[in-house]
């Protein structure tokens, strides 16, 4: 094993400040975010256009992912659950994926050695 | 100060056309927004110079009760001078443009019932045999020199027959013989602030409208004035209080859909009633539209895609009748005092002009269809449809990625 896990969490874009502070005082400082529409447990709503209705399900969310090697997958979930769990319909969820490699393409490095922020000696 | 006064009203009504392409573009797709907002500025192009060619010699020359005649084509005759028989204040060629702002904007309104889906050369072809076999004819009617309905003593202020219901109509006429769009039940507006624009430049124009059809400025101007405002408000609360009944959310929209159906309802009557009957008509004309776009568009289930039938041709249809229940010659002498006044002759005239109207425009829209599906199609293919008439029509796109 590469020792590398990644982290994907879907959830509303109204707290990703707030999550994204609290994660970089774990030392996660890299993230991909993504925006994204999609349907879960969460109820729809109806937009009226001169009394024409269309129900929608499909909601707003971010998609963040992360890939972590030093620093634990639970302290991340901690954050997670901190930060973001409001324990209504529609707070989202978490994916984890073991990662065969990581590659920075500035440098080459590969592995742990990739995901640093400095490059290592 | 006559001159003045219709020259600002003319700017105003031309505001109007610019205005709708905006409201109307902001309605649809973001793939149809460009093509939407071609429909009213080829209006511009197409009815400005024909108006000046033959449209308005049509209209508005001597000739029998149906048509004017070729006498003023090319503007021949039509100078600085006034011409006694619509206006002793104002140059004959000015009246002639303000009338012009008024034809230019009647195709505009129509435009509404086909967007997202009419071919564009058949709608070029389609504007020019429709304002020269029904517009003018029409305007001639009601406002021209012998013009039958104006013989008869009908009553038509600022354009409810001929701008509203003959728009109206043949957008519904439009709607049915094109059909549905493949997507009418998921499309929705894709810029309402861009709506709203174009609503309130509408509206702005409406002053022009309805206040310079007095052709001067005097008491009725005046009324005119305070009867277009109270009404367009009280068409927002007739509007917005049973949407917001029935569907339990006041829009936006729906306010300035409002706004326009109290416009549209106190057009024919605005310079023949009081204010407190202006408020009754708009505030009706409000309920009454929203009625229309909601229940009998759903029921009756034809694309009239932003509304001109469900706005315009049953907002017109209730103003005209309206004028015959409302006006008072204690507001206007040149008009007649209506059934409230104890004339029950009236809303026999506004009802045979509005029969009269609707009748003929939508017999005559649909045998120009018919006429020009004979050569071109009137409706782009599946594709075309699909892919949005921005690009596939006019290799455009409003907004790049």
């Amino acid at each position: 094993m590469s020792g590398l896990t990644k982290i994907e969490i879907i959830t509303r874009p109204n707290r990703f400040n707030l999550f994204q502070k609290e994660l970089a005082k774990i030392g996660v400082s890299g993230l991909t975010v993504t925006k994204a529409l999609g349907t879960g447990l969460e109820k729809g709503f109806i937009e009226l256009y001169r009394g024409t209705k269309k129900e929608t399900n499909i909601h707003e969310r971010m998609k963040i992912e992360i890939v972590v090697s030093t620093v634990p997958v639970e302290d991340v979930l901690r954050v997670v659950k901190e930060t973001l769990r409001t324990g209504e319909p529609g707070d989202g969820k978490v994916f984890i994926y073991p990662v065969s490699e990581v590659i920075k393409i500035s440098t080459g490095e590969t592995g742990v050695d990739a995901l640093q922020d400095k490059p290592s000696k | 100060m006559e001159s003045v006064f219709m020259f600002f009203c003319t700017l105003l009504v031309w505001l109007m056309t610019p205005g709708i392409a905006l409201f109307y573009g902001g309605m649809v797709r973001r793939k149809n927004v460009l093509s939407t907002a071609m429909y009213s500025f080829s209006s511009m192009a197409i009815i400005s110079i024909l108006w000046v060619i033959v449209g308005y010699s049509l209209a508005f020359a001597p000739g029998n009760g149906f048509i004017g005649s070729f006498d003023w084509t090319f503007l021949h005759n039509v100078g600085f001078a006034a011409n006694d028989t619509y206006s002793d204040a104002i140059p004959h060629v000015l009246f002639m443009m303000f009338q012009m702002t008024f034809a230019i904007l009647t195709v505009a309104i129509i435009s509404g019932a086909f967007a997202e889906r009419m071919n564009f050369s058949a709608y070029l072809i389609f504007i020019i045999l429709w304002s020269l076999l029904v517009y003018s004819p029409v305007a001639h009617w009601v406002w021209g020199d012998g013009g039958w309905l104006r013989n008869l003593g009908a009553l038509d202020f600022a354009g409810g027959n001929v701008v509203h219901i003959s728009s109206g109509v043949t957008g519904l006429v439009l709607a049915i013989m094109i059909g549905r769009r493949k997507e009418a039940d998921s499309a929705s507006p894709h810029n309402l602030p861009l709506a709203l624009i174009g609503g309130i430049l509408v509206w702005f124009g409406w002053y022009g409208f309805n206040v310079g059809s007095a052709l001067t400025i005097d008491n009725v101007a005046m009324t005119a004035f305070v009867n277009t405002n109270t009404a367009a408000a009280a068409g927002i609360i007739g509007w917005g209080l049973v949407e917001w009944l029935t569907n339990k959310k006041p829009t936006m929209l729906g306010t300035i859909s409002g706004a326009i159906a109290g416009l549209v309802s106190i057009t024919p009557a605005a310079g023949f009633v009081t204010v407190p009957s202006s408020l009754i008509i708009g505030f009706l004309g409000g309920a009454l539209c929203f009625w229309a776009v909601f229940w009998l568009k759903g029921k009756v289930k034809y694309d009239d895609a932003l509304d001109a039938f469900g706005l315009h041709g049953i907002g017109g249809i209730w103003g005209g009748i309206a004028t015959g229940l409302f006006a008072t010659t204690k507001v206007n002498e040149a008009g007649a005092d209506g059934l409230f006044y104890g004339n029950a002759s009236l809303v026999v005239k506004q009802l045979i002009a509005i029969g009269s109207t609707v009748a003929y425009v939508a017999i005559v829209t649909a045998l120009i269809v018919v006429i020009i599906k004979l050569f071109l199609p009137i409706r782009v293919n599946e594709e075309q449809e699909f892919k949005g008439l921005d690009l596939t029509l006019h290799g455009e796109k409003a907004y790049q990625e």
